[in-house]
């Protein structure tokens, strides 16, 4: 990065608290992001696109405590942006070309994979959930959804998660 | 409660009432499959909980080593990500006005007024011999006169013919009058005026069906050149263009395809100005122009290749000719770019949708350059766009590649009237 690069029009002040909640929150992201990610450089470049969007937006909360879930609400939006990029993408293959599940693939690949293969919104919910500990009613303020949609979401995405993990030649 | 609870008992680690808690587990008491559906949910639970290692946070990518870390760098980042966002908007709204910024260089200009791509069309509709060796080519717009070089009022010219540098050949000289050139002054500075050793002797208006068009039509002659011409000037709009020909009526029907392809712009028009938005280098446009698509009406569809690269992995547009609403555009999906004869897709897979109104499909064709010579497997990428109205198809050697040249050539539509 140049020297001469225009800074943001953020006051410093702005930006050692982004700084701070980068390094607070950062490590969780990455880890939340690692579980709906191909690689970890994916889940490193979706840390950073979630702070970039943080900074851009116009509504930051205020108080500390909203932070969390607003960080976690926007990591959500760049994974499920990105999931389904990637599937319209990559799910395009040549009729009979479709790449053989790998037989040595660790379990937890194969969570991952499996997670991605399954509906965004639902892999998000359940990855919310079962590995970040929110509760309904907070995963539903994230997605912007109702509290009765985040729960059918969650039992969609456990069905559809156990058939595309055994299919994968997971043993659940 | 139905034979076999499924849906309740992957709900039941979300709870559910008690009533319905008391169902299930009657039901799984008796019932073996679902107690194994009911441990396989759990095991699910269990999958998806187990943690991901705490990775120590990353450095910023982009960033050199020595300079990473604290607020500076964090702000170094945003801005240099924003910039990055700020130029390419620029530079694609740059590319949007270039055509009508009178301050654009003569080689911008070029990229988004190509004569070429007016031209080849046009050379293809009445009739002109279409060989390797007679393609339209750019030619200089320098021209010599008594009094040294000076450069053409036209920033770009197309030659379609030999090698030799002569105006019967089929030639287009192409601007847009944003310079306040009027028609009297384009006439006179056509071909250099004074000193120039080619010149039309007197220029003669023309009656024209073309609406909004004036027209003229001059005899031409070089210096030690045997050939007489014929040259037709046309100001339409904002455009003004010389089509000059050894045969007066071949000059006048290419003025009247040119005007076509100016007023409507044609596929060879909307794939130059998409590659050239795209940063792509500039190219010709060979092979697949106006050619004729097995299953349509040779006149329901324009088609372009853009570049030296004739199969699908070198840019093409094929573009409906007729508004085409999107339920027509999904049925026309099957059969575009399924059934050419020329290339033949070895595999084609099927269309899917991205967002609405936009697919992609991806090929893949055998070439071979001789009989002996090993074949080549290429891929390419297939974009098809409907907007209600308009309907196209974008192919290219990759994804990201047809999508930006499907999108570059929708903000084009979007600008004709």
């Amino acid at each position: 990065v140049n020297e001469s690069v225009a800074p943001l029009p953020v006051s410093a002040l702005r930006a050692a608290e982004w700084d701070a909640a980068y390094r607070e929150y950062g490590p969780a992201l990455l880890r939340f992001l690692r579980r709906l990610s191909q690689t970890r450089s994916v889940a490193e470049e979706l840390v950073q696109e979630t702070f970039v969007r943080a900074m851009q937006a116009a509504n930051v909360p205020e108080r500390a405590q909203e932070l969390r879930p607003w960080l976690y609400r926007i990591a959500t939006n760049v994974a499920i942006d990105r999931l389904r990029r990637d599937r319209r993408l990559s799910f395009i293959p040549f009729a009979g070309s479709e790449p053989a599940p790998e037989r040595d693939m660790d379990q937890i690949d194969l969570v991952r994979r499996a997670l991605r293969a399954i509906p965004a919104d639902q892999a998000a919910a359940l990855v919310l959930r079962l590995h970040e500990g929110f509760g309904p009613h907070e995963i539903a303020e994230m997605l912007g959804v109702s509290e009765a949609a985040v729960r059918s979401r969650l039992v969609r995405g456990r069905r559809k998660f156990l058939e595309t993990y055994e299919r994968f030649g997971g043993v659940a | 409660v139905s034979a076999h609870p499924m849906e309740l008992i992957a709900a039941y680690g979300e709870g559910i009432d008690r009533e319905r808690a008391e169902t299930v587990d009657r039901h799984i008491a008796d019932c073996d499959s679902c107690r194994t559906y009911a441990r396989q949910m759990e095991r699910v639970d269990a999958l998806i909980s187990r943690r991901e290692a705490i990775a120590p946070l990353p450095a910023w990518q982009p960033v050199p080593r020595q300079r990473r870390g604290g607020v500076a760098v964090f702000v170094a980042i945003a801005a240099a990500l924003m910039l990055l966002v700020t130029v390419s908007v620029v530079r694609e709204r740059m590319g949007e006005r270039a055509a009508s910024s009178p301050s654009s260089t003569v080689n911008r200009a070029a990229a988004f007024l190509d004569a070429c791509a007016v031209l080849a069309p046009g050379a293809v509709r009445v009739g002109l011999a279409q060989s390797p060796e007679q393609r339209p080519r750019r030619v200089s717009t320098d021209i010599q006169t008594t009094s040294g070089v000076v450069p053409s009022i036209f920033p770009t010219i197309c030659r379609h013919g030999g090698p030799e540098q002569r105006w019967s050949d089929a030639s287009l000289l192409l601007m847009r009058r944003d310079g306040g050139i009027d028609a009297a002054d384009m006439l006179a500075r056509a071909f250099g005026g004074p000193g120039s050793p080619d010149v039309v002797d007197d220029w003669v208006a023309t009656q024209t069906d073309m609406p909004r068009a004036q027209m003229w039509v001059g005899h031409g002659r070089s210096d030690g050149g045997s050939d007489p011409w014929w040259a037709v000037a046309v100001i339409v709009d904002r455009y003004g263009y010389v089509v000059t020909h050894a045969s007066r009526d071949t000059a006048t029907r290419l003025a009247a395809v040119a005007y076509e392809e100016l007023v409507s712009p044609g596929a060879c028009i909307l794939i130059a100005r998409a590659a050239a938005a795209a940063g792509l280098p500039e190219g010709s446009y060979f092979g697949h122009v106006d050619m004729p698509l097995p299953f349509a009406a040779p006149t329901s569809w324009k088609t372009c290749s853009y570049g030296e690269d004739e199969a699908w992995h070198g840019p093409h547009l094929f573009l409906r000719s007729q508004p085409t609403s999107r339920e027509e555009a999904e049925q026309l999906l099957a059969q575009v770019l399924t059934q050419d004869i020329t290339f033949p897709a070895e595999r084609l897979a099927p269309w899917t949708a991205l967002e609405s109104g936009t697919w992609l499909t991806r090929g893949r064709v055998r070439l071979s350059a001789g009989l002996n010579a090993p074949a080549q497997v290429v891929d390419w990428s297939g974009v098809a766009v409907s907007d209600g109205s308009h309907f196209f198809v974008v192919t290219a050697a990759t994804d990201e590649l047809a999508l930006r040249l499907a999108r570059a050539v929708s903000a084009e539509l979007a600008r004709v009237p």
